[in-house]
């Protein structure tokens, strides 16, 4: 044994209460492997900007052009844009992409931390993006016509170094390097330089729903939450179901915010608009209107199933 | 030699090579054995301001992209620890500039708010986050890996770069420090230990 290795034998002992954070900190593997699944998949985050120095990407890079389309978001990624006739003659490209580090050509570098395919040419790859986050790394000296698609937009580039994350919150693209223009819906372009970052909202009622749920589960603010659930009804279109579910959320928001009547009020748009939980949610209004005035107030949604004794008796 | 490192970082990995160049296999392979370890550190040595999740997945995400800079697999635990080290460093600096910027980026990709496992640890637990995160980085990191993580001081001193001396004298200085938050915070000598 060493000397250091002697003295290390003899360090004393941790504080008892250093002993007891390190058993509550203690990570088993089950939630090790919780945390891998969420780090592989819908909750991928951008790289932070420290990790970029001397990635192998030529300095100098130059963005040709990138824009960033919103369109009506469809059940299923959108088909790739059409190659450049130019492009025609490069080998095709077909893969899927799942987490790992991806160099299926020359002059472009994929750091995937979600799902998605890519297809095209070699001179005109084009990833449609599913979920999750992808860092994409184009050399401009390989004069790659790249796009980048998923159901809120469309990112178009020459040669640059950005991010893209699909998530219930949104579509978000962050730039390292170079200039991309952005568009989401009619909204006027947007400029992002190196450093810059933007979230595209989602575009139908469904995906306003999850970002709703989404900004729930993250603990964002009652008025956050609401903003996004008339964001989701205003959107035209979207099932009874869907919009019915907004209608949940702004409900539970305005109960925990303390609006009784607000969340009666939401109930009741619930239940004209007939969506699919008529008997539980006429059940809820029933018990929220009874605690705000009594059986008088209760009265038009009885009788109804799963209510409490002093509420059902209100129907007699 | 190379191979019995290899399998003591990361079991069941074919070759450095793979996991150097983030093969899939190997990223499975490397992330099965340390996603555990960088929860822990995160968890420990993040503070009461880090959301220990949200920095081990920017820790994954800086695995895959920078893997190819450590040459030797007797490298990848102290690598692994200075990457988390960073991020979690990059965490406090945009959960302080969250705290004086408010409705900064209201339309950014991650609204996620404070540290969601921390909301789950006892109350005796959060005064030690508190009190570790009052110590100075560098014993903050010695303390955890030798008092928390028991891990032998040769071992510490490797993950942190140091000599085995110089982590010696830094546990002695962090449990000090750490002693006198403590009996400041009015615990007893019997939690804070003599």
């Amino acid at each position: 044994m060493s000397q250091d290795e002697a003295e290390g034998a003899d360090r004393g002992a941790p504080s008892p209460l250093l002993r007891s954070f390190a058993a509550e900190t203690a990570v088993d593997p089950h939630t090790a492997a919780r945390a891998l699944a969420r780090a592989r998949g819908q909750r991928a985050v951008r790289p932070p900007s420290w990790g970029l120095r001397g990635l192998g990407v030529g300095a100098g890079l130059a963005l040709a052009g990138a824009l960033l389309l919103l369109r009506p978001e469809p059940a299923a990624p959108p088909a790739a844009p059409p190659a450049p006739a130019l492009a025609a003659a490069a080998p095709p490209l077909q893969a899927e992409l799942g987490p790992g580090v991806h160099e299926p050509i020359p002059g472009l570098r994929l750091t995937v931390t979600g799902q998605g395919s890519l297809s095209g040419t070699a001179a005109a790859p084009r990833l449609q993006w599913r979920s999750g986050a992808v860092r994409v790394e184009v050399d401009p000296a390989a004069g790659l016509d790249l796009r980048l698609s998923a159901p809120e937009g469309e990112v178009a580039v020459l040669g640059t170094i950005f991010s893209v994350d699909r998530a219930p919150l949104g579509l978000a693209v962050a730039v390292e390097r170079g200039k991309v223009a952005a568009r989401c819906g009619a909204a006027a372009p947007l400029t992002l330089t190196a450093g810059g970052a933007h979230t595209c909202l989602p575009t139908s009622p469904a995906g306003m729903l999850a970002r709703a749920r989404a900004l729930q589960e993250a603990g964002a603010s009652g008025e956050v939450v609401l903003g996004a659930v008339d964001q989701g009804l205003g959107i035209s279109g979207g099932s009874p179901a869907v919009r019915g579910e907004l209608r949940v959320v702004a409900y539970e928001e305005k109960l925990k915010g303390g609006d009784l009547d607000g969340a009666l009020g939401v109930l009741d748009a619930y239940l004209a608009e007939g969506g699919p939980r008529q008997d539980e949610l006429r059940a809820a209004a029933a018990g929220l209107a009874h605690r705000l005035g009594g059986c008088a107030r209760a009265q038009p949604y009885l009788p109804v199933a799963g209510v409490e004794p002093a509420v059902a008796a209100c129907a007699r | 030699m190379e191979p019995v490192d290899l399998q003591m970082v990361v079991p069941g990995a074919r070759s450095w090579a793979e996991v150097r160049s983030a093969q899939p296999d190997a990223m499975d392979a490397l992330f099965a054995r340390w996603m555990g370890d960088v929860l822990q550190w995160c968890r420990r040595l993040g503070g009461p301001t880090v959301d220990p999740d949200h920095a081990a997945q920017d820790v994954y995400i800086v695995v895959l992209q920078r893997i190819h800079t450590v040459e030797r697999p007797g490298q990848l635990p102290s690598w692994l620890f200075a990457v988390t080290r960073r991020v979690l460093a990059q965490h406090r600096r945009k959960a302080w500039v969250r705290r004086w910027v408010p409705g900064l980026a209201p339309d950014g990709p991650d609204p996620r708010p404070g540290p969601s496992a921390a909301a789950g640890l006892s109350e005796r637990a959060r005064l030690v986050h508190a009190l570790l995160a009052e110590l100075p980085e560098e014993l903050r990191e010695v303390l955890v890996l030798c008092d928390v993580e028991e891990r032998s001081d040769p071992e510490v001193a490797d993950m942190l770069g140091l000599k085995v001396g110089t982590a010696k004298s830094r546990l002695r200085r962090a449990r000090m420090r750490f002693r006198e938050l403590a009996l400041a915070r009015g615990l007893g000598l019997d939690e804070v230990g003599t």
